[in-house]
């Protein structure tokens, strides 16, 4: 099926932004939102991964049914995963089509990669992961006071 | 660090964030090895005083302070210097340039407005204190009542979460921004008739409804955000909107603000138009600025694989910007100067950890509404800033040029404007 492709900032993937060398920030990158109707044609349900395919390359994607979403787009939060399918034309302003990538998408049994993982295809070598003290974020001992939203 | 009082839920996550590195890391092949900053600063000016085609992006998490002297250093290496705004709001820069800013200090919002419109923008996620501080759920001086007093508006293309708060959500149809303003527009100048029977997905009833409460409100805000910037029309959709604005402002008071994002984005355009007179994508090979997005931006430079040499800092291009980039910047020294371990560190030669600003040094940043708030030290890591860094940077690639041209002075060749390497 083809869909337009865009992408923005989710709540979720904001939260992760310091933490981009945990597996967190790579499950909430690698989501894609889909409307459920249009995942009923993809013969997929929550959780499944999805192949999204551009002209510049293709990234596997965890399903997420999202009502918000209106049929024939799909929502991609901003990260390595999305990157991976952008074109870098900019059209003389500078600025990429993050809300505009034209592609298409099927079902697939691949699991998503991590970040790291599509850095290292790119060329990129991980740094080693710094040493997480016991009781920090999401600890026994952590208490994040008038955090919410 | 345990806990964080008073902070939104993405500011919680950086004060708590266990992803900090205390000594730089030098990359030899695959593996890496801890190295002092002396050396660390040393190697960065060896790499771009020596590259041909220099790129210094990032700025937008960093100080204003930071950013002057990074721009200090563009132009004594003679290379580019480009900010995050060139891929988020630069088109909306664009737009400024063309058709001017009727902006207004978010004070000025929470004070007086009684009409929010967010278009393309999804605050509840992206700038979560945005309403509850500054625009709807606030009590101002002449708005006691708060969101009773205000009526919020929310024009994008899915249903966001901001849009399920909104008072009115109007879904308009991707890349249908420029004929929606174009639209709005037309009605104010009386032109309604002519409309077609939906203008980028929306009626035009509502599109009629939507103009007369513009018009009707003692004063409107729109925030847009890069839902404008980075879909089909860009520079063009903001000009429009800012046009939509000037109608409005004959009969009543409306302002428009760009959303920006990285918390001193708007001090990057403040500090690069100051000091070279352009807001981002700065070139500086010529001796001189020079500036022409599409040509002389971080993107742009990178996929045409022009840039042997890079300095990101205050940014993180590898997991922001498209796959052509981060290819190529890993073919290239790339230099990271970052409190946090970032995606771009897989890319990079050098990884020099510096103190954050906000937690553990201070710094100048500038709102979105260009108000510069000084950011306090709340906590000390014994890390050097970014300013340290900087200038150590800078004092050493300028004792390099100086040791150049005296080279060069004593075998009277020819001048240059670029300052030849002295091993």
């Amino acid at each position: 099926m083809n869909f337009l492709i865009t992408s923005g900032r989710t709540i979720a993937q904001g939260n992760e932004l310091y933490y981009k060398d945990r597996e967190n920030y790579s499950v909430e990158t690698g989501r894609c939102f889909v409307n459920p109707f249009d995942l009923l044609e993809l013969d997929a349900v929550a959780g499944d991964s999805i192949l999204l395919s551009t002209g510049t390359g293709e990234e596997v994607f965890t399903a997420t049914p999202c009502e918000d979403v209106a049929s024939g787009t799909i929502f991609l939060p901003c990260g390595p995963h999305a990157n991976a399918i952008l074109h870098a034309a900019t059209h003389g302003t500078g600025a990429p089509d993050y809300k505009w990538i034209e592609g298409s998408a099927r079902r697939v049994e691949t699991l998503p990669r991590s970040g790291r993982e599509i850095l290292a295809e790119e060329g990129g070598a991980p740094l080693p992961l710094p040493e997480v003290q016991s009781g920090e974020r999401g600890g026994e001992a952590v208490a994040i006071h008038g955090a919410g939203v | 660090m345990t806990s964080v009082d008073n902070a939104c839920s993405l500011g919680a996550a950086k004060f708590l964030s266990q992803s900090r590195l205390r000594k730089p890391l030098v990359r030899d092949g695959g593996s890496w090895s801890e190295t002092s900053y002396e050396e660390a600063i040393r190697s960065a000016a060896d790499i771009l005083a020596e590259a041909e085609r220099p790129l210094l992006f990032g700025w937008s998490g960093t100080s204003a302070e930071a950013q002057c002297i990074g721009i200090h250093i563009a132009e004594a290496i003679g290379g580019v210097i480009d900010n995050c705004s060139s891929i988020c709001h630069g088109p909306s820069l664009l737009g400024i340039q063309e058709a001017g800013h009727p902006g207004c200090t978010l004070g000025t919002v929470k004070n007086r407005a009684d009409l929010v419109i967010y278009w393309g923008s999804n605050p509840i996620e992206s700038h979560p204190r945005h309403l509850s501080r500054y625009t709807t759920f606030v009590n101002g001086r002449y708005r006691e009542e708060g969101h009773h007093d205000r009526t919020l508006v929310v024009v994008d293309i899915r249903k966001t979460d901001t849009a399920k708060i909104a008072d009115e959500f109007i879904q308009i149809r991707p890349g249908g921004d420029y004929a929606a303003f174009a639209a709005l527009r037309a009605v104010l100048l009386g032109h309604a008739a002519i409309l077609p029977a939906t203008v980028a997905g929306i009626p035009r009833e509502r599109l009629i409804w939507l103009a007369d409460l513009c018009r009707n409100a003692q004063f409107g805000s729109l925030f847009t955000g890069i839902g404008l910037t980075q879909s089909p029309g860009r520079y063009k959709n903001v000009r429009s909107a800012i046009q939509f604005v000037d109608e409005l402002n004959r009969c009543t008071k409306f302002t428009l603000t760009p959303m920006r994002g990285h918390w001193n984005v708007n001090g990057t355009n403040q500090t690069f138009s100051y000091l070279t007179g352009y807001p981002y994508g700065v070139d500086f090979s010529r001796g001189i600025p020079c500036y022409n997005p599409g040509e002389t931006t971080a993107v742009d430079v990178l996929s045409r694989g022009e840039v042997d040499a890079c300095l990101v800092i205050g940014a993180d291009p590898g997991a922001h910007l498209p796959r052509r980039c981060n290819e190529h910047l890993a073919k290239i020294p790339t230099i990271v100067i970052d409190p946090f371990v970032s995606l771009t560190s897989s890319f990079a030669t050098l990884h020099i950890p510096v103190a954050c600003v906000g937690i553990d040094c201070e710094g100048t940043g500038y709102r979105m509404d260009s108000v510069p708030i000084r950011l306090r030290k709340v906590l000390d890591l014994g890390l050097p800033t970014d300013e340290e860094v900087l200038s150590a940077l800078l004092e050493r690639i300028l004792e390099r040029g100086q040791a150049g041209s005296a080279v060069i002075d004593e075998r009277g060749a020819a001048t240059t404007t670029r300052a030849p390497v002295i091993m």
